[in-house]
């Protein structure tokens, strides 16, 4: 036991997402939706729903834990890897979790998903290069030098064409053609997560919007025949959701019309990456939290399996911060997770009794079918 | 698919196969009967599989007198098992007062099973707004209800039972609408709003007791079959003194608590230690059993049911320890010793590991925790050294963990 018992904040508005924190994938039933934040004197703090499934969570550092729960070897492992990180975020707490996965601590279908991701992503951060380059040509190419669109041309005439618009493109910038290829490839990498040109469909923003527009349909839906407690709880879900969708879409749209004006972009990076990294970020950071509840509620097929998934859902319903309404530019119901959330109580079979170890094998396939 | 079998014979020899068959078998051949558009001699077929069936719950084809009987499935036991003046029903009376129900509903009662083609009995929230206003309708026309002219052919029960069965029926639809979210409640993991939630089957007792005086045991049984509720019902017929059903309320539980024993004591532990069944499934309904015990034994008054409670724990636990100690070996200690020659899969030896610890936790409740701690220990150190080469460290760490928890785990990890 630590020195103090863990106490439930029972207030929890955070104004900022970085005070919200990053949503990490523990497979400990008892974590499910607690969330990372840096902390000046931990390290960083967990914060963890209230498992009584009322308002309020915990906040604690990890070494309070386990007064709450025993935590998996695996969120042991994780908890270290994050403890080593420069900085908390979502895209950088799951680049952690993928790796702890790849080890294998989340059993062999979750590493072997965590190397291919791993692939799949290096492969995406490739290809938005490539897409950015193209869009380089596009944009930089004097009209009539070239009778063939950038992206119908062969791969050889592409990479001269690029060069080329590099070339072009550097003096402005006053960085040489090796300063702007190697600011491109860095760009790929925030890129490749919302998503460029023809592979905007195919981002993880993108198929993260499609999952939870899913659940948001299929929640409202729902909440028409349940009994008035799931009814409750699915409209809440299916309300938060669609907001989250109204605001990433928002913040989608902002961050890949940059792409439409790459010189200006490029320039922007070279002034200040930070806060042009930050506002790319912000559709990862809005549709943080979300990747579990869809997953749950695809895999619960039957209606049982369903009614079970919603209760569950209900409790990792991420809070939107006050934040979110500065960055979309129109007013946000901040309330609206908290407002709508029923209290519910849970039987012990559920978080803390036998089905323990079934529910960390299915937090574990979930952590295989994770993008 | 070939044809249904119609010979007695036949039907006989595939029995004797289901009746051994594995939990996915029998419920991939209760699939297939479902489908079935006439299911004729089918029906004999998963006859003897019933209690498994009860246990195993397979989604069935949502029909007319399943959705009628549906709030009454546990006391329902093949007529063989019937008595009279037993908490319980006989399966044959089903259709005859389904058909009743029907015939007496009309438009309603064909608006009904238009509403419920197609769908199945995993499909709670239709049940509940569709079985509703049926239970009650059902509970008024079968209160008053005559036996047909066919009772007895079809029932194979004397005229006279009619009044009995009709009127118990009754008087459980009639509080069906009440139980029905609370069962539901306790199947979804959410505990009743209230605990003790003697709040909320006070009422359902309340009106019973006033309605129908004389099915208030069967009612009782119900309510123990169906809710974890045993507690707080012992708790209130001692508390009933003064209300006027007092007397009735402790006669009752206390038949419908001899009966529930009585029933645990004989085909309800042929069920509990089925050979074949899954260890996960079977975890589940241990666990039920467990905790039903403990709050009998807890509040009951009677040293004879007190010690006939001891004699079903004891059995049971010996029973658990055993198919534990069984398990454990042939699945864990074998395969990691190499006894067995055959290659080793990390992935189905932890699926196997955890459904036998699903299955110790429930029986732990029965007693032997010891036992079973010092087994799983012996196995956690043998899986830690375990030199099968299709274990990596990981892979011998998170058996580690299954057997002895994270922290012997993680010792193994960063020790290696």
């Amino acid at each position: 036991m630590s020195a103090s018992s863990p106490v439930l904040v029972q207030s929890y508005h955070p104004t900022t997402f970085v005070e919200r924190g990053a949503s990490v994938p523990f497979t400990t039933p008892m974590l499910m939706g607690a969330r990372a934040r840096p902390s000046d004197r931990n390290g960083f703090d967990l914060i963890v729903p209230s498992p009584s499934g009322g308002k309020g969570v915990y906040v604690l550092p990890w070494s309070g834990v386990t007064d709450l729960c025993r935590p998996t070897l695996h969120d042991e492992r994780l908890n270290r890897a994050i403890a080593a990180l420069r900085l908390v975020t979502p895209s950088s707490i799951r680049a952690a979790a993928r790796e702890i996965a790849a080890e294998g601590l989340a059993g062999r279908e979750a590493m072997e998903a965590a190397r291919a991701n791993r692939e799949v992503e290096q492969q995406e951060r490739l290809l938005t290069n490539f897409l950015l380059l193209l869009a380089l040509v596009q944009q930089v190419e004097p009209t009539g030098e070239n009778a063939t669109p950038p992206e119908q041309d062969r791969p050889a005439m592409v990479e001269q064409r690029a060069r080329r618009a590099i070339m072009r493109i550097a003096p402005r910038l006053k960085l040489s053609p090796e300063e702007v290829a190697a600011s491109l490839e860095q760009l790929a990498g925030p890129f490749s997560a919302i998503g460029v040109g023809r592979h905007a469909g195919r981002s993880r923003a993108a198929r993260m919007i499609a999952a939870l527009t899913l659940l948001r349909d299929e929640t409202a839906r729902w909440a028409v025949d349940a009994d008035p407690e799931l009814g409750g709880m699915a409209e809440m879900v299916s309300k938060v959701a669609a907001l989250t969708i109204e605001c990433a879409s928002a913040t989608l749209a902002e961050a890949r019309a940059l792409v439409d004006s790459l010189p200006a972009l490029l320039e922007r990076w070279h002034r200040a990456s930070e806060p042009l990294l930050r506002l790319v970020g912000r559709p990862d950071w809005l549709l943080d939290g979300w990747e579990q509840p869809c997953l749950l509620w695809q895999q619960a097929t039957t209606e049982p399996a369903r009614r079970q998934a919603l209760a569950e859902i209900a409790l990792m319903v991420p809070v939107i911060p006050r934040e979110a309404g500065d960055w979309v530019g129109f007013a946000v119901d901040t309330d609206l997770s908290t407002r709508f959330r029923r209290s519910i109580q849970l039987g012990e079979d559920w978080r803390t009794g036998a089905a323990v170890l079934d529910l960390i094998a299915r937090n574990e396939h979930l952590r295989a079918l994770a993008a | 698919m070939s044809a249904p079998p119609q010979g007695a014979a036949e039907i006989k020899s595939l029995q004797r196969g289901l009746v051994t068959a594995g939990d996915a078998q029998v419920r991939r051949v209760v699939d297939m009967i479902e489908l079935l558009p006439d299911r004729g001699a089918m029906d004999a077929l998963i006859a003897p599989l019933r209690p498994r069936l009860a246990r195993l719950r397979p989604p069935r084809k949502l029909r007319f007198p399943r959705l009628l009987f549906y709030p009454l499935d546990p006391l329902i036991v093949p007529a063989a098992q019937w008595r009279r003046g037993a908490l319980l029903l006989p399966r044959t009376c089903i259709l005859p007062l389904a058909a009743q129900v029907l015939a007496a509903m009309g438009a309603d009662g064909a608006a009904i099973e238009a509403a419920i083609e197609g769908h199945t009995t995993d499909e709670t929230c239709l049940i509940q707004r569709v079985g509703a206003p049926l239970w009650t309708s059902a509970a008024a026309i079968l209160a008053d209800a005559r036996p047909a002219a066919d009772w007895t052919e079809q029932t194979g029960l004397a005229p006279a039972d009619h009044r009995d069965l009709a009127r118990g029926v009754a008087a459980l639809l009639a509080q069906a609408a009440a139980i029905e979210p609370l069962a539901q409640t306790c199947r979804d993991g959410r505990a009743l709003q209230s605990a003790p939630s003697a709040r909320q089957i006070e009422p359902i007792i309340g009106a019973t007791a006033t309605k129908f005086p004389e099915a208030l045991p069967l009612l009782l049984a119900l309510l123990l079959a169906r809710l974890p509720c045993a507690g707080d019902l012992l708790r209130l017929s001692r508390q009933a003194g003064s209300a006027s059903y007092g007397q009735a309320l402790r006669v009752g539980i206390d038949r419908a608590v001899g009966m529930t024993l009585e029933q645990l004591d004989g085909s309800g532990f042929a069920t509990l230690t089925d050979p074949g069944a899954d260890l996960a499934d079977l975890a589940g309904r241990i666990g039920e059993v467990a905790g039903l015990l403990g709050e009998l034994g807890e509040d009951s008054p009677r040293p004879d049911r007190l010690a006939k409670i001891d004699a079903i724990r004891r059995r049971l636990d010996t029973s658990c320890r055993s198919r534990f100690t069984l398990t454990l070996d042939e699945v864990v200690t074998r395969p990691l010793r190499g006894a067995d020659e055959k290659p080793l899969d990390p992935q189905v030896l932890e699926a196997e590991l955890r459904a036998l610890r699903r299955f110790d936790a429930a029986a732990r409740r029965l007693g032997g925790s010891e036992v079973y701690e010092a087994q799983l220990r012996a196995a956690a150190t043998l899986a830690g050294a375990s030199d099968r080469p299709e274990l990596t460290l990981v892979d011998r760490a998170r058996l580690v963990e299954l057997l002895a928890g994270p922290e012997a785990a993680l010792s193994l990890l960063d020790a290696g």
